[in-house]
Order: structure tokens, then sequence, then C-alpha cells
């Protein structure tokens, strides 16, 4: 299994720790990443509202370096996913596709041919992997952690999220944790925008909308909660105490990236995780993890 | 006998947001209300409504429309689509109203935030998005080949 690795923004910069646990895991699994050195931000939908044209072709730039090594791209982001899942939709219309690439030849890049497909980690390790090579390779089962599954809204948006789940009522994260040994927590809200692009204009209302679908998450029984976003993560997890804050009640619910999570299954070493960067205290969890034996594979 | 009737050389704002990317289906919206409820800043928010806004497109009011706060409230979730019994999107029409918005020069702190986000893409090729709060974040590196999309975004503009 080999992608071209998509990390994105976040990952490259404040979330390093989701890039450190995607290449172990990865490393765990089996599955080489190579990194496209040119590629640039997928847009985030704002650039798409900048210079749309340059979105779009700043993308289709990054899907040709995808293509010049023969793989499909791999994202960690559901922000990422879905911009660079649209502009690889769009691309496949002749049309379209041809006037970008008027764009790219003026910049002196190659054009992009069509047909790369960008897929997201979450299906990845669903699909590609499968459901038997991942649960054969869990080595620090998760029984007794309940998660909460905490989609966020861009992830589910992508055009084709239908073809790994039900966009409107997904069970991609709770079938992979319960693959993963633990015991998977579902509430109304882990299909809820954590807010995060409203954050320079009302960040009031940000954390407002994060802290209610953080208790709605605790109130279920989740212990912790993991997200497939770093979007989500920079909210829930980094503001989580201005949430607290504002909605008057305690939350302390540990934030984990997806991959995070995969990788303790795995037994892959927390600190390797990033575990320890994040502001919410992931302690509690390793805590409860740690009184397991590892199982030697 | 009355002067015939001078064809307005504007079209009606509501055309100029339809032939804007991510605008085209304000043609279907009627507006009716629909897209409210799914909306999660309408929810905590009465001041934040997509009827309203669209409604302010529908009754041509350019100005007021592109000048308002409320069109960078929007968080970009899309959850409004689902509940449009006419198949408008209207997340996407609120996209296609904010480039309006840029391309008119709007100020406030949404569009000085994507103005900045969008200049951080075209120089170094990705958006910073180190915040307060999250112990010792590392700027992101710069893309290496940002001067590769520098001339992307510079052609797409120029084109």
């Amino acid at each position: 299994m080999r992608y071209a690795y998509f990390p994105g923004c976040a990952a490259s910069g404040s979330c390093r720790e989701l890039d450190d646990a995607t290449r172990g895991v990865a490393e765990d699994l089996g599955i080489e990443l190579v990194d496209l050195a040119g590629a640039a931000c997928c847009g985030a939908g704002i650039l798409q509202e900048t210079n749309p044209e340059g979105a779009l072709a700043v993308n289709a730039h990054t899907l040709s370096l995808a293509q010049t090594e023969g793989l499909d791209v791999l994202t960690v982001c559901g922000t990422c996913q879905l911009h660079l899942a649209r502009a690889a939709r769009s691309l496949e219309d002749p049309k379209t596709r041809a006037r970008v690439n008027r764009v790219l030849e003026k910049a002196g890049q190659d054009p992009y041919r069509g047909g790369v497909r960008v897929r997201h980690l979450l299906q990845v390790l669903l699909q590609d992997v499968g459901e038997r090579k991942l649960a054969a390779h869990v080595r620090r089962p998760l029984d007794g952690l309940a998660v909460g599954a905490f989609y966020g809204c861009n992830l589910l948006r992508d055009p084709g999220a239908d073809a790994y789940d039900t966009p409107e009522d997904p069970t991609s994260i709770e079938r992979l944790v319960a693959l993963l040994g633990g015991n998977a927590v579902s509430f109304r809200a882990r299909t809820a925008c954590c807010g995060f692009h409203a954050l320079a204009v009302r960040e009031d209302l940000v954390v407002r909308l994060s802290a209610a679908g953080l208790a709605e998450a605790r109130d279920a029984g989740a212990t912790m909660v993991a997200t497939p976003c770093p979007l989500c993560h920079l909210v829930l997890d980094a503001r989580q105490r201005k949430a607290a804050k504002a909605s008057g009640q305690t939350l302390n619910v540990p934030i984990l990236h997806l991959s995070q999570l995969v990788g303790l299954a795995l037994g892959i070493d927390p600190g390797r995780l990033g575990v320890d960067r994040h502001v919410v205290p992931v302690t509690p969890v390793i805590e409860k993890l740690e009184d397991r034996e590892v199982v030697k594979a | 006998m009355e002067p015939a009737r001078v064809r307005p050389e504007v079209p009606p704002f509501w055309v100029e947001v339809a032939s804007t990317p991510g605008g085209e289906s304000i043609a279907t919206c009627i507006p009716c209300e629909a897209c409210s409820s799914p909306c999660p800043i309408g929810a905590l928010d009465p001041g934040f409504s997509l009827p309203r806004i669209i409604g302010r497109v529908k009754a041509g009011r350019r100005q007021e429309t592109l000048a308002a706060e409320d069109l960078w409230t929007c968080t970009r979730c899309y959850a409004c689509a689902a509940g449009c019994p006419r198949h408008a999107r209207p997340g996407e029409i609120l996209g296609a109203l904010r480039q309006l918005a840029l391309r008119a020069g709007a100020d406030g702190p949404g569009p000085r935030r994507a103005r900045a986000l969008g200049a951080q893409v075209r120089e170094r090729g990705r958006i910073d998005l180190a915040t307060r709060g999250k112990p010792s974040p590392r700027r992101a590196r710069p893309a290496a080949s940002s001067a590769a999309v520098r001339g992307i975004l510079d052609a797409a503009e120029a084109s």
C-alpha cells in the first residue's frame, strides 16, 4: 500500500503530533507514505473565496504531483479531504480540466490528466488495510475505553464519503473503535460543526458550539473523544477551557486525533504519538491503557 | 406617451451571485427557512439567519449584503443544504457572497482573516494555524515549492 501523503497545514504546523502519529501508524501497518514535496495548502475554503480559480489550480497541481508518482492521495484532515476531493471531482470535467491546465501551463507546471482519488485515512484503514489486518495488528486493545466518535462536518461533505459511510448517519469511526477493542460512543452532535471557521469572527459562538458537542459526548458516556480532523482538534482541545468557562460546566474531555487512537491500540509508545502536546491532558487515557499488557505480536 | 423604460445596465444582484462560483443555486432558492434548522450558528445566535441573508440578495440590497458581518459568521459546514426542499446550496451561496464581498473591498475581521490566510498560501504555500493555548506550536514550515504556488495563483488571477 502506497499513497501520496498530504498532511495539510495543521499537521505540518500546530498539530504536528497528528503527522507524527500518522507516520507511526503507517509504518506499523506497512503503509508507505510518499511525501509530495511541492504540495501546497488545499485552500481550506478560504483560498476558494479569495482566488477561486487559483485554488482549483493549486489543487490540480497537488493532484498532478500524486499522478506523477502514480498514487492516490491520502489526507488526515476533514477540510483537506473536502477541498481536494471536490477539486478532483470538478477536474474530472474535461472542459474544467483543460481550463485549469492552461493556468498550470502558464505557471510552468505539468498538467493534470485526471483520475487521482483523494481518500482520508479513515477510509483507507477500513477499506484498504481492512478490518481483518487492522484487528490482527492491535497489540494494546482499547477495551474499557469509551470513545466518543466526533466526525465534524467537512469530512462528511466529501463527495466520495458515501463510498465508505452514510454521511447523514455515519458509523465508520464507531466501527474503527470497535475493531481496536474500544467501546464506541455515538451521539447526535458527532456530525456537527466544531465552528473552526468562525473563530476569527465569533469565538464566543464557537466555544458554545463545541461545549454543547462535548457535553453531549460526555453525557452519552464518552470519557474521551476521537476526531478525524485537526481543525476540530484545535477547537475541541485547545479551546476546551474556554468552552467549559462559557458553558459553566466541567468538561476535561481528552481529544485524540484518529491516528493517535489507532497508534495507541497498535501499541505505539504514547510519546511518539505526541499526546503530551495536547492542552487537555490525555494522561487518564494513557494510564488506563498502561494498566494493560501490550500483547506481543 | 411615456418614454420607454431604459433597461438597467447593471443586472439584478441575484444574477451576479448566480454567475459567481458556488452561487448558481440562488436561482432555485425560495427562500423558505428550511435551511435555518440544520444551521449550528443560527441555533445559537438568532441574529444569524441564512434566509435573511439570501432575502437581502433577492431584494437587490447589494452593498448591505456584501458589507454585513454575518457572511463571515458562517462556519462553512454546509449542513444547510440538507434541509433544502429545492436542492439549493445555501452554504455555497454564502461562499459566492464572500467572494463578491472580498472583490468589493469589504472590511472587518472576517474579510481581513480571509485575505491574510490567502496571502499566507501565496507567500508560503501554507496557512499558519498556530494558535495560542497550544503548547510550543512550531511555526508551519513553508511548503517546499511555495514559488510554484505563487506562480500558479498569479497565473490564475491573470487569466
